[in-house]
């Protein structure tokens, strides 16, 4: 019977949760989600007469763009980018790729139309050597270089990967400095004593040498770089300036006798070479050039690139021509890559790569519309009397009618107001490379961006991060909102405060620190502007406040703020007060810290700053009321301790931010890595890898206070009355999770889903239902709707909130709830970006979709007409029976 | 309502006392400052030595305070600041680690110096925190203490351990499975509800005619009840 | 001072990570170890034709992207450099789904595929190897929308409740030409003495226990549909 039961409910379940409550209908696509695919920072890119741009990036992703409009043909993801790299991409009837490691190389071809493997083979070293590729007919040459020394070339055959003959060791002591060297089509070339050294690789053993002193040059502060073109060519780089070698087969060799900017190609032109270079002119505003240069007749045509946007250091990465019609393909600093179009100088599109590497995100609200500010500005003050005030009524009234007459609906989509339901809101992004982005939410379109030159991100625990906040958000109005965005000097290490407004993308201030900042955090509480004051930390131990008035606030505030930091060492933790902060100086002391020796902290987890609890407590089946413990100081860290026994160990600790004690910790024995923490309401959830059974386990806990609330208003981490009751249970994901987070929700009434991005594309929903830890009901047994456990947790398709568009590389995922109390706004981000909008317990307060109006009115008009024939009808007969 | 506090803390204590795979000793220097100031001096308060690391039995040694540093208390409670606390851990292994912790010194003062101090080892038996915490449901109440009654510290000490965390629990299920299993093969499940239960969705329409005919003509004779059901 | 902390919540944890340092020491471990080469075939699903370019839209992960593979046109895959030991395979297809095989080498290089198991894990059933992965079936990711159908909208309450008493109108008063029909009525009548017929009274309660049968049968169907 028992277990009769437990079938049915588990089908039930099913039904329940993964059919119905999940799932898209196949008519809600595309309608509030999007997808932006992108490919990295270009190494190498490849323009053939197909109209297709190969390309070859740093993410380790080789790709194929259309020229016409920049949209990705097709894209394949490749290992690892951290470990593997792309060192060489040949084009000819297919395109090869050379990725490794160092020690592993594969070699693949790839159909240029559609993307197709056609062959990989691999190559291995045995030792790590710097390692060079190149391609001559049908022939991959591999030259692995040892300074001072030799060179070791090896020769493979393209297609097959056969290697012919016995690698060859050419001596060198002439190579020294391999910064300095490069490999240009059959010459490996090396800068060395005012000379450029260079040997031919298929004519070994011989040395070549060009002495720069011969035309002037030292190669003092000298680069040289390949150059490609159908001869075999290097470019001579001094101070901006430029030259190109050119080196024939017989070893003789060319300078052509142009200045160039470093940034140069070739392309062919019909029957001459010609050269493409970009420059920065002088006049005209700084604006940049391209110049066509001949070779032969050294005739030069100069275009201006006709653009409004910023250009930072545009460089060429190939181009094709025919006559004097160009299409050059251009990347700029901040690695956004535009085609640009010759004679006519303008772009034709551009792409914003740098979105392949976000490092922070935030959801913005936006400002409500003048209209309904007009109707708040009705209030602000009375001195108008009652004639204007009621003038002042007719008209907003009057505006707001004429607005719904024209059809809102479209004015809302493309203007930056406040939706009634919060849906249309901005997404504030901080790149890798310093860039930022604000976009819509509604159409994923870039609202504006800014090229911070010279920031980088902070290392974080395994990723690199910058931190991003907003300190006043829109619903103040007359003040605009504003965010900042820290970030690290790539030069010195500095910290760096950007401080702008995130609707307009006006720069409030820019503040340059003195030293590293050490972690960084926003008071909770708003100064009389609105503002809530960023408290940064920085590693000499001071204390910086933006804005730098914000500290009398610190100091009212002195003896309720607390910050936590997880040292550079990674293996321990400290929290710090405020209390003996002054009126003129901030100032943190250390209150606690915990040490956990040989251990490494590998994550964190804290509650969402605004999440809100609903309930405070449970209903058991006999109804008596389980308490949360909801701890909003409670840190949750993961630590993993080399071990010789059992491998690695990962101890789950909880801390509490404000004394530093040790509410809890567990250990499991023979794991690794991939470590996410969630982080919600009175409960947490972390991700392991299990060695043992090499399955990915997932560990729910949950944290009561029992049958009585200790302080039912407010709760004080000094008064430790009880620990909590800790209740866990674990299961299996039968996946490997790059990300994970939870839903959130305005109110916190809707019920919570986990999201969690898989390595193999999807992100997908788990119902914090099914995965609460049973032990909680104690003996009085569950309340209704409760679900036995099953240990490995069911990951149907329905459940993906990005159905068939796989994501890959997942980095994050960032949630905002919306002003709909059902709906909670997602932004997944990784080498894909994508957004949508999750409803945990579906959209309970809007009307479905398929709500039919027209039967509505059509009933009650039919009810009506009804009502009225029946009386007709019955005030008949009853004249009728009358007369009987 | 201390009670509870350390009927919960022994809880921990006893229940997982066993995991520990070396047994150790360590020995906690005590220090403490009476002033709260961003440098404060720390000034001597005694030594712990936990014995076995893994019973968790240990000797606490403190002196009692003297009355300059009863009133230094007191004006810390009065002025609602911090006591903190310096704890130098010497472990088996010969390292040094410092551990700092602090607690409101009104709530020390209002439990009469009966405080807490919770050692939280890793999995191998490391000490990772000292924390030094005082049971309470509130923060301060303002209750006044005698002189008397801080003379000394009344500390207990807990150990607390790093448990092995949950697996998941297969083997009930794959038992749960097989038992599914089993009965399926026996065949038909028995159906042991009584005769109402299975039934309910022919009896109830069957009343409801009845108690609607019966609603329709109140007064008319059975036959008329009949009637008005079968239509 | 009130008892209540409030601790910021830190965003930022600068802490440095030298993953090339550990990546090193991971490939020299891997260096020891002979290097194997996993070897299969992705079969695609029958309809094959609606798909021309499905090669270059799968991917082979092993161990959720540790090693990659690619399909060739024939549907054929090699993953190269993976030391021994054991791994999932997974093949990724948008519109396919196929079940992911673990593979296990062990130190002498011999080969073995079985089905993933995470629940018992020590549970073997054996699969070809070289690999054969065929699709079990098209990823169904939306739930189908109900189809409008004539009896949903008839046994919608709000038309029961416009169409039933219309019914009842009009079938009423027939009944009550029937003579018998008509001499209960009256025997009815004179029972209740009422002065004005008892049709509104007879109609609303047949009405109730009318409408209570439909709607319940109504309830029934919807149930099946479920």
């Amino acid at each position: 019977m028992d277990y009769f039961k437990s079938i049915l409910l588990e089908f039930l379940i099913f039904l329940l949760f993964f059919n119905k409550t999940f799932a898209l209908y196949e008519d809600q696509v595309d309608k509030f989600d999007w997808k932006q695919s992108y490919i990295g920072k270009i190494e190498f890119a490849n323009l053939d007469s197909l109209k297709k741009i190969i390309v070859a990036t740093e993410e380790n992703v080789i790709a194929s763009l259309n020229l016409k409009n920049g949209q990705i043909v097709w894209r394949q993801v490749l290992e690892n980018p951290l470990e593997h790299r792309i060192k060489l991409l040949h084009v000819q009837k297919e395109a090869v790729s050379v990725s490794g490691d160092g020690h592993n190389w594969f070699v693949r071809g790839w159909d240029l139309s559609s993307g197709t493997l056609l062959r990989e083979w691999t190559i291995h070293l045995d030792k790590n050597m710097t390692s060079y590729f190149t391609v001559s007919e049908n022939k991959l040459l591999h030259i692995a270089a040892v300074p001072h020394s030799h060179i070791e070339l090896s020769k493979y055959h393209l297609l097959s990967g056969q290697n012919s003959g016995k690698s060859i060791k050419i001596n060198g002591p002439w190579i020294k400095d391999l910064t300095q060297c490069t490999i240009s089509g059959l010459f490996f070339a090396c800068l060395d004593e005012n000379k450029v050294k260079y040997i031919n690789l298929l004519q070994e053993q011989k040395m070549y040498a060009y002495d720069l002193s011969d035309v002037g040059k030292e190669s003092e502060s000298m680069s040289i770089l390949p150059f490609k073109s159908t001869e075999s060519s290097v470019i001579l780089v001094k101070n901006d300036n430029a030259k190109v070698l050119r080196l024939n087969p017989d070893g003789s060799f060319y300078l052509l006798p142009y200045e160039v900017s470093p940034s140069v190609v070739s392309a062919t032109n019909g029957e001459q070479n010609i050269l493409l270079h970009i420059s920065q002119m002088v006049e005209n505003n700084g604006k940049y050039q391209i110049t066509n240069l001949d070779t032969l007749t050294g005739e030069e045509i100069v275009f201006t690139i006709e653009t409004n946007k910023e250009f930072w250091q545009p460089n060429i990465l190939c181009a094709i021509c025919k006559g004097t019609a160009c299409r050059v393909l251009v990347q700029t600093l901040d690695n956004s890559l535009s085609v640009i179009q010759l004679p006519s100088g303008k772009i034709v599109w551009t792409r914003e790569e740098a979105l392949s590497q976000i490092v922070a995100t935030e959801f913005v609200e936006l400002p409500v519309s003048p209209l309904d500010a007009s109707i708040e500005h009705e209030f602000d003050i009375g001195s108008g009397g009652v004639i204007d005030m009621f003038k002042k009524r007719i008209t907003s009234q009057f505006n707001q009618l004429k607005l719904l007459m024209s059809g809102s609906q479209t004015t809302t989509n493309t203007t930056l107001w406040r939706d009634d339901f919060g849906l249309h809101k901005l997404i504030v992004l901080v790149t890798k490379v310093g860039k930022l982005f604000v976009l819509d939410t509604l159409t994923g379109n870039i609202v504006w961006s800014k090229y911070l030159p010279n920031t980088s991100p902070f290392d974080g625990l395994n990723n690199q991060i910058a931190a991003l906040f907003v300190q006043r958000t829109a619903r103040h109005h007359p003040l605009s909102p504003q965010c900042i965005v820290l970030m690290k000097s790539s030069i010195s290490g500095n910290g760096i405060v950007y401080i702008f407004d995130p609707i307009t993308g006006n720069v409030v201030n820019v503040k340059y620190l003195s030293s590293p900042i050490q972690q960084a955090m926003l008071m909770p509480q708003e100064t009389e502007n609105f503002l809530k004051p960023l408290i940064i930390f920085t590693t000499e131990g001071l204390v910086e406040l933006v804005p730098e008035s914000a500290i009398m606030d610190l100091y009212s505030y002195r003896h309720v703020l607390f910050m936590f930091n997880i040292n550079k060492d990674r293996k321990s933790i400290s929290g710090y007060s405020f209390r003996h902060s002054t009126e003129k100086e901030a100032k943190a002391t250390l209150k606690w810290n915990v040490d956990f020796g040989p251990s490494e902290v590998v994550s964190y987890g804290i509650r969402p700053a605004s999440e809100i609890v609903h309930s405070q407590g449970r209903v058991l089946g006999d109804r008596s009321v389980l308490y949360k413990y909801v701890n909003p100081n409670l840190i949750a860290l993961s630590t993993l301790t080399d071990d010789p026994l059992h491998k690695n160990v990962h101890t789950f600790y909880l801390i509490d931010g404000v004394s530093g004690l040790v509410i809890y910790s567990a250990c499991h024995k023979r794991t690794r890595e991939p470590i996410h923490i969630i982080h919600s309401e009175n409960w947490l959830v972390y991700t392991y890898f299990n060695e043992r059974f090499r399955r990915t386990e997932v560990v729910a806990l949950e944290l009561y206070e029992g049958s009585f609330q200790s302080n039912s208003t407010h709760f004080s981490s000094h008064a430790i009355s009880q620990l909590p009751h800790v209740e866990s249970q674990a299961y299996i994901l039968p996946a490997v999770a790059s990300a994970a987070t939870v839903t959130l929700t305005e109110r916190g009434i809707t019920s919570k889903h986990l999201l969690f991005a898989l390595t193999n594309g999807a992100v997908t929903q788990v119902p914090w239902m099914i995965m609460e830890p049973r032990g909680a009901f104690g003996p009085s047994g569950p309340e209704e709707g409760f679900i036995p456990y099953v240990p490995e947790l069911p990951l149907p398709p329905e459940a993906n909130i990005n159905y068939n568009q796989s994501l890959l590389r997942v980095r994050g995922i960032s949630v905002s709830p919306a002003r709909l109390e059902s709906t909670c706004l997602v932004l997944v981000h990784g080498l894909d970006l994508f957004y949508t909008r999750v409803a945990p317990s579906k959209t309970f307060d809007l009307l479905k979709e398929d709500f039919d109006h027209g039967l509505i009115v059509m009933v009650l008009v039919g009810l009506t007409i009804a009502s009225f024939v029946t009386k007709y009808l019955a005030s008949q007969k009853a004249v009728r029976q009358m007369w009987k | 309502m201390y009670n509870t506090v350390f009927l919960t803390l022994l809880t921990f204590n006893v229940v997982y006392s066993s995991n520990l795979e070396y047994d150790g000793w360590a020995t906690l220097t005590l220090q403490h400052a009476l002033e709260d100031v961003a440098n404060p001096v720390y000034t001597d308060r005694g030594n712990i030595s936990i014995l076995s690391l893994r019973t968790g039995s240990h000797n606490i040694n403190q002196e009692p305070l003297s009355p300059s540093d009863i009133t230094k208390i007191k004006e810390l409670s009065a002025s609602n600041k911090f006591y903190q606390l310096k704890s130098t851990v010497l472990a088996a292994d010969g390292t040094v680690t410092i551990f700092y912790s602090s607690v409101k010194a009104c709530m020390l003062a209002e439990s009469e110096l009966n405080d807490i101090l919770s050692v939280s080892l890793d999995y191998v038996g490391r000490i990772i925190a000292v924390t030094l915490a005082v049971a309470s449901t509130t923060t301060c109440e303002g209750a006044v203490v005698p002189s008397s009654n801080l003379k000394e510290f009344r500390t207990t000490v807990f150990v607390r351990y790093t448990d092995i965390g949950p697996s998941p629990d297969t083997a009930s299920y794959i038992q749960k499975l097989e038992r599914e299993r089993e009965a399926k093969e026996k065949g038909e499940l028995k159906d042991n509800r009584s005769f109402l239960a299975k039934y309910w969705m022919y009896i109830l329409p069957v009343v409801i005619i009845m108690v609607l005919s019966s609603a329709t003509n109140p007064d008319a004779a059975a036959g008329g009840g009949g009637n008005g059901g079968g239509r | 001072m009130l008892g209540k902390e409030l601790l910021l919540v830190p965003l930022l944890l600068p802490i440095f990570i030298n993953s090339i340092i550990a990546t090193n020491e991971s490939n020299e471990e891997i260096e020891i170890h002979r290097l194997y080469t996993i070897e299969g075939k992705v079969y695609p699903p029958d309809v094959l034709f609606s798909r021309p370019n499905w090669q270059a839209n799968t991917r082979i992960i092993v161990n959720g992207g540790e090693y990659i593979g690619f399909v060739k046109e024939d549907g054929s895959f090699v993953i190269h450099n993976i030391p021994s030991g054991s791994y999932i395979l997974e093949v990724l297809n948008s519109e396919y789904t196929y079940e992911p095989v673990r593979v296990e080498i062990n130190t002498k290089g011999k080969f073995r595929a079985r089905k993933v198991n995470h629940v018992q894990t020590s549970l073997v059933i054996q699969l070809p190897y070289p690999l054969k992965l065929k699709p079990i079936g098209r990823t169904k990711y939306f739930q189908i929308r109900e189809q409008w159908r004539i009896t949903d909208f008839l046994f919608s309450p709000m038309v029961l409740m416009m169409v039933l008493p219309l019914v009842f109108l009009m079938v009423l008063p027939k009944m009550l030409n029937d003579p018998e029909t008509r001499k209960e009525l009256e025997q009815v009548q004179s029972l209740t003495k009422f002065e004005m017929p008892e049709m509104t009274d007879l109609v609303s309660n047949f009405l109730a226990g009318q409408g209570q049968h439909q709607t319940k049968k109504t309830s029934k169907s919807s149930k099946k549909r479920q």
